[in-house]
């Protein structure tokens, strides 16, 4: 059945890379700003779709959680960075293969924004259980809604 | 709330998984409720053993004035509580009728260990040093 004109669909925008871990991350830990990479979302988009790529020491169990701060919401300045006390970023969480640990999973994410393209930095947490070896990435897609041409 | 700059003071430093391990081990002495501190006079006895129990006893007769601790000789009586009976037995040991081990066995049983960083994961540790090398905590 084909789509009718005028039926939403989506749009994508170009997949930025917005995390590298270069070390790894222990069970209960957080990426640091220095793996992150912002990200402009220079289309103003509502959503995006996040992937997570990585392996981890041994099996998983659980997910790995992940948190948009918001960069230079009022002037230059940014909301903390996130950490086991500041989790109001949180965004979404990648569920984990148990039965691997090589893991690839994409999900969609809500993206906040406080002002025209707005800025941010993603953080992940890793509630794996196992420790997340160091080259693990996230990309992110902003997408939106449209009226099929 | 994670205690990031507790978790790094108390880190032993060198590698993550040791100081973890080491971490999680170290326990604290926290008090039982006062049903489970009671402790008979034939327990002291089990636990110091029968001469140096028999002479803690004697002791606790003839010098312990303390009316808890003198109470253990009263025939209805079940028990008395073992950490108001510390510092008696403290007493003892300095005055060497019983060793401070054996003390120490007695008032163990005002407490109960528990783990001293009860929730504590691998990574908090890792984000806890990462804090304190940036200045953070």
């Amino acid at each position: 059945m084909a789509i009718g004109t005028g039926s939403a669909v989506e749009n994508f925008d170009a997949q930025s890379l917005a995390i590298t871990t270069s070390a790894s991350i222990a069970d209960g830990g957080f990426s640091s700003t220095a793996m992150a990479t912002a990200i402009t979302n220079s289309e103003n988009c509502m959503v995006a779709a996040a992937v997570f790529q990585g392996t981890f020491a041994a099996n998983p169990s659980g997910v790995v959680n992940l948190y948009a701060r918001k960069l230079n919401v009022q002037s230059a300045n940014s909301e903390n960075t996130p950490d086991g006390n500041n989790t109001g970023g949180y965004v979404g969480s990648f569920p984990l293969d148990a039965g691997q640990t090589a893991q690839v999973v994409a999900i969609e994410i809500p993206l906040q924004n406080i002002g025209a393209s707005q800025q941010y930095e993603f953080y992940i947490s890793n509630d794996g259980v196992a420790s997340l070896n160091s080259g693990a990435t996230v990309h992110v897609t902003p997408k939106a809604v449209v009226p099929k041409a | 709330m994670i205690d990031y700059k507790a978790i790094a003071d108390a880190d032993p430093g060198g590698d993550l998984q040791v100081a973890f391990d080491a971490m999680t081990a170290e326990t604290v002495d926290v008090l039982r409720d006062v049903e489970y501190r009671m402790i008979s006079a034939r327990t002291v006895y089990g636990l110091i053993g029968d001469v140096s129990g028999k002479a803690a006893m004697d002791a606790i007769k003839t010098s312990v004035t303390d009316s808890d601790v003198k109470s253990w000789f009263s025939p209805d009586q079940g028990g008395v509580d073992s950490f108001l009976v510390g510092p008696t037995f403290d007493g003892l040991a300095a005055g060497g009728v019983i060793t401070q081990a054996e003390a120490d066995l007695v008032k163990s049983y005002a407490y109960t260990k528990t783990p001293k960083y009860p929730s504590l994961r691998m990574g908090h540790l890792q984000d806890a040093r990462r804090k304190r090398a940036a200045g953070e905590i």
